[in-house]
């Protein structure tokens, strides 16, 4: 498993590279913003989150996509299924590769933003830590949004036309941030992206284990 | 453990409405060699791909060492080496990468074993896949199914692109392979006389179905090929069950049957032919016959048109 | 898995994509063509002015220089000089879009001063240099925390520096208090028990709080200068009022304001506002506000809308007012009925109290008389069409209702949708691709669904013309004869679809349950249960069958028309076979 999971990511590093990126080029902004301009202001940080999300939802759906992509074109699992690799432990790889690229892009912002913030926090009210900050709640929706964009980059990438899995989950991710949109960053939002990345990760893993190779 | 290494049941498919398989059932038993043998287009690369469960079948089912093909766990996959007909290796990676996949991914790994390969075929470890010739990518395919020491060898065409030397080569390493006990080779190939060399069993696709599956010496008594000179004109038609095929010039007829027996010599008797000679057949010639005609209808070339269809 | 769970499931996962990005999809529309019908609501259509309302002295006067003033989005004015003459709420559609829609919702929480959820555990309203009060859910114990600031040695002021003509560089050390429903201390202890789930006032005035502990079903009120918490009323068990909200800030808003002097009180209003002319010290002053600085009277919000006057001194409650309900598209908000706050999307309730202040010179400012002049209320219907405004007087008699209407005084709850034709065809047809089985819930339990969240509903549309009639206050009859008018598109799409759905199942071979479940669910989900239907259905290619001459599928043993088995004509196999 770990030798197909470095392959994913050896095969993939464009979008590795663009998620450390992301992750650098944000927690220095944001972090910046909130230290030496605005404290905890919201405006400018909530636009500046608002960006990251949209990046990482870029980056991440042409991962999925990318993956599923080459795969087919490349017939890479028709030869990985001729070794000792079933297709679940291919699909497996790849979900984790997908997790790790997500994680790299946000995880550093977040750790961050939070040593930044405690920097700064309102230490004259004891106990209460980010007042006005983006909280964890905020953090784990771009992460579960970025999530389910690659999960929807995934199903339409396994195609031989390059238009459907570049278009398409571009699309079709855009059309996904109105969850945040519509229901802001409270349990409905949770009630709508979990089922729906299961839903996309179900339909994927159908797909590529159901697909002749 | 089954004594078949390959087992499929009524396999049947289609692709886009067009069928290429229509109720294989292919038994391939445990240690030896299998030649699968047909034409272009015949199937033998779709059964292949089902048996390792790269296609799902239409319908049917398939059995590989004692697993169903389309859920072949890891454990089997670890002993069945494959080597595509193409070769299908991941082009941009270089042969080093490749290796070290393998070599990652395996069950077993022979590297010694490996290593001579290696030095034998003179492989760039640098190199990419994509600039390989034909020839090397086989000769990379070959080695890395043989490191992994596979109980079940799957040869789709392997010396497909090597030259004379090579072939020559691959032969000798397929023969130490399968000196070992327990082996199983699956092999399919167009070059005829390595089969020939080679395989215990045959068997040959036509017409979607697995018309010969039986060892090769068998083969080669039940077919006859028989010169038959008659006093005056042929009969228009003779009696005789599975004729696989009929060619007439002038008093001469030509016949290749199935399944000979006496009683089809008892009913070529009874027409009274001036003499008849067998004409000895080497798996190249049986397999012409076997596969010569899509419509399977006898033709007088004197007249030129089909006197019958078989 | 077998084959058959996993399509079923496979068909369900892809039911619920299609359904999301489907439904995110239609929401754009909806909301685009609703602002694009609330965007020429003239302003005089938006306002509601209620001159006089016997609440402002000023009503009427020609000295009086400005109107103004509360909004239906809690907005206040911060100048103490204004003069009122008149009570006029305003209907801010920007509130649907800032509060109702989720991503600005968590952005309107981030301004400063800002209460925080209670789910975070704290809420509390910081001035900075460690001037706060918060409730801590933890402990469950209320945290006041003040400055002192050195105005001599050894001796410290409440009062900021800047007050008393003092240098700004002095150095600040801050007290902190603790209150439970057991007392005030300096220190956490569990002796002072705890508040588990407290409804407060929003401390403006922080030595003063008054709360309602859920729990308990009691009142209390702290005081923090005097260190003590009373416990006051308890609301029998059979009692079956339920405070959601109370005391100041929020929906408790209004002006604060100087009354006018005595000479310019208008004749009519002389013997109301006589106190105006009462003789008082230098130091006092009367000032104009919706709240009671003493904290001897709070107002308190029940969930039925009824809004009542807390005594804290011999804590005794009386009625004095209500939400009026306000107009929408099928009902018409009847005069006396209280409107339940979680139907409303905004409220606000606008007590008149006049205070004598008296400042006490470096310490805070001291009340010395109350008088309470009735109130002001306004109700932002659930779809953000229409305000209603009620007043009432200092016994909670409503005096008089005024409504938002259009052009010839319709109201505005349907004056909206003529000034767009074209938002509203295009609204009425994407509420029509609704699937129908949540129009149907629409109808049947929008009203049940908080008002705001049913501007962020994906599902179920409390605000569509289907749900509205739901909540239609006339017979049933009536509302059922308009229901398959309203939802007419939306039934024909689907049958349409259905019937669709069947056909290609039936040539494709599913199994007859197969058949069943696709056409009830394209009926019940419409467009996009045939949009997962094409998804999902096998793409086997057909071939023909050689017995009736329709097109099977070949992973089929038999023809799933005649039933006859296969026959490949295109194949002539040998009719020899070499076999062990």
């Amino acid at each position: 498993m770990f030798t197909l999971i470095i392959r994913e990511i050896q095969d993939n590093w464009v979008f590795f590279i663009a998620a450390a990126i992301l992750a650098c080029a944000f927690s220095f902004l944001i972090g910046w913003q909130i230290y030496f301009i605005n404290g905890m202001q919201s405006l400018p940080i909530t636009i500046l989150l608002m960006v990251n999300a949209v990046c990482g939802i870029l980056i991440f759906c042409g991962l999925g996509a990318a993956q599923m992509y080459w795969d087919k074109m490349k017939r890479i699992s028709a030869l990985l299924t001729t070794l000792p690799v079933t297709r679940n432990q291919i699909f497996t790889a790849r979900i984790a590769a997908g997790l790790l690229a997500v994680a790299i892009g946000f995880l550093p912002t977040v750790v961050t933003i939070t040593a930044v913030s405690n920097l700064i926090g309102p230490s004259s009210i004891p106990g209460v830590g980010l007042v006005n900050g983006p909280t964890s709640e905020v953090w784990i929706l771009i992460f579960l949004l970025c999530f389910a964009s690659y999960c929807v980059g995934l199903q339409t990438g396994w195609t031989s036309n390059r238009i459907i899995p570049t278009l398409g989950s571009l699309l079709l991710s855009m059309i996904l941030t109105c969850v945040i949109w519509i229901k802001g960053f409270e349990l409905d939002a949770y009630l709508i992206l979990i089922p729906f990345i299961a839903c996309c990760l179900f339909r994927a893993w159908r797909t590529f284990s159901t697909a002749a190779l | 453990m089954s004594e078949y290494a390959i087992q499929t049941e009524n396999i049947v498919k289609y692709f886009d409405g067009r069928c290429v398989l229509d109720g294989i059932d292919l038994k391939v038993p445990q240690g030896g060699i299998y030649g699968l043998l047909g034409r272009n287009g015949a199937g033998k690369t779709t059964i292949i791909r089902i048996l390792l469960g790269l296609e799902p079948a239409t319908r049917g089912e398939a059995s590989v060492l004692g697993a169903s093909s389309w859920q072949l766990p890891a454990s089997v996959l670890g002993q069945i080496g494959y080597v595509a007909e193409g070769h299908n290796l991941i082009p941009n990676y270089s042969v080093r990468r490749i290796v070290e996949l393998y070599k990652g991914l395996s069950a077993r790994w022979n590297e010694q074993f490996f290593r001579r390969l290696l030095e034998t075929f003179r492989l760039p470890m640098e190199r990419k896949v994509s600039q390989l010739s034909r020839g090397m990518r086989a000769q990379l395919n070959l080695s890395l199914a043989m490191a992994t020491e596979p109980k079940l060898l799957i040869l789709d065409d392997p010396t497909l692109g090597l030259d004379t030397v090579a072939r020559r080569q691959f032969l000798e390493l397929a023969i130490e392979l399968i000196s070992q006990d327990g082996r199983t080779i699956l092999f399919c190939s167009h070059i005829l006389s390595d089969v020939e060399r080679l395989a215990d069993r045959i068997g040959i696709l036509r017409a979607g179905k697995l018309v010969v599956d039986c060892e090769l010496e068998e083969l080669k008594k039940r077919v006859r090929k028989l010169r038959v000179i008659f006093d005056g004109q042929p009969p228009r038609e003779l009696p005789i069950t599975e004729i696989i095929a009929e060619k007439r010039q002038g008093r001469e007829m030509t016949i290749t049957v199935a399944n000979w027996n006496e009683n089809k010599q008892a009913i070529l008797n009874i027409f009274k032919p001036a003499s008849y000679t067998e004409i000895p057949m080497a798996l190249e010639e049986i397999f012409i016959e076997c596969t010569a005609s899509g419509t399977d209808a006898a033709v007088d070339y004197e007249q030129g048109e089909p006197i019958c269809s078989r | 898995m077998n084959a058959r769970t996993g399509k079923f499931i496979n068909a369900v996962a892809a039911g619920f994509i299609v359904l999301v990005l489907y439904l995110l999809v239609l929401f754009s529309g909806r909301y685009y063509c609703f602002e694009a019908l609330m965007e020429p609501m003239p302003q005089e259509w938006k306002k509601v002015t209620i001159c006089p309302s016997g609440l402002l002295p000023g009503e009427g006067s020609p000295n009086q220089t400005k109107d103004i003033l509360t909004y239906a989005d809690a907005g206040i004015s911060n100048d103490p000089n204004t003069k009122l003459s008149a009570v006029q709420f305003e209907l801010n559609d920007f509130f649907i879009r800032s509060e109702a829609i989720g991503i600005s919702r968590r952005y309107m929480s981030y301004l400063p001063r800002r209460q925080l959820s209670t789910k975070d555990g704290f809420y509390c309203f910081d001035y900075g240099d460690n001037y706060y009060l918060l409730f801590n859910k933890h402990n469950g114990l209320f945290v006041y925390s003040y400055p002192l600031y050195p105005i001599g040695p050894n001796s410290f002021s409440k009062v900021p520096p800047k007050t008393l003509g003092l240098s700004t560089k002095t150095i600040v050390k801050s007290k902190i208090y603790f209150a439970g429903p057991n007392g005030v201390s300096e220190t956490a202890s569990a002796s002072l028990g705890r508040f588990t789930e407290p409804i407060t006032d929003k401390m403006f005035f922080k030595e003063k709080l008054g709360l309602y502990e859920v729990k308990q079903r009691r009142f209390y009120l702290i005081d923090f200068d005097e260190r003590k918490v009373t416990a006051g009323l308890e609301l029998a068990s059979g009692d079956k009022r339920e405070p959601v909200a109370m005391g100041e800030g929020d929906y408790f808003t209004g002006p604060g304001w100087m009354p006018p002097a005595a000479k310019d009180v208008n004749d009519e209003w002389k013997t109301k506002y006589t106190f105006l002319s009462d003789t008082i010290e230098p130091n006092e002053r009367w000032i104009g506000g919706s709240f009671d600085y003493s904290k001897r009277h709070i107002t308190v919000l029940d969930k039925s809308g009824q809004i009542y006057e807390v005594n804290t001194v011999d804590w005794s409650i009386r009625d004095v007012g209500f939400l009026p309900v306000p107009r929408s598209l099928f009902s018409y908000g009847q005069q006396n009925a209280f409107a339940a706050p979680r139907d409303l999307l905004n409220y606000q309730i606008t007590p008149v109290y006049y205070t004598l202040i008296r400042t006490k010179g470096n310490r805070s400012p001291e009340v010395k008389d109350v008088k309470y002049f009735g109130m002001c209320t306004s109700s932002l219907s659930r779809e953000g069409t229409a305000l209603a405004v009620a007043v009432f007087d200092p016994n909670g008699k409503l005096v008089c209702r005024g409504d938002t209407k259009g052009d010839g005084g319709i109201s505005t709850a349907s004056a909206v949708y003529s000034r767009s034709p074209m938002a509203r065809t295009t609204l009425f047809l994407l509420e029509n691709l609704q699937p129908v089985v949540f129009e149907i819930a629409s109808y049947l339990c929008g009203d049940r669904i908080e008002a705001s969240a049913g501007h962020r509903a994906l599902f179920i549309l409390p605000n569509s013309f289907v749900g509205m009639l739901g909540r239609y206050d006339g017979t049933k009859f009536d509302r059922e004869v308009f229901l398959p008018l309203l939802m007419g598109p939306s039934l024909i799409l689907s049958v349409w679809l259905a019937f669709r759905v069947r056909k290609d199942a039936t040539i494709i071979g599913l199994s007859g349950t197969a058949k069943k479940w696709w056409t009830v669910g394209t009926i019940a989900f419409g467009l996009s249960a045939y949009i997962t239907y094409r998804l999902t259905r096998p793409k086997e290619t057909l071939v023909t069958c050689q017995n009736c001459g329709n097109m099977r599928r070949p992973d089929m043993e038999t023809c799933h028309r005649c039933g006859s088995k296969w026959e490949i004509p295109e194949l002539t196999p040998p009719n020899w076979r070499i076999c062990d």
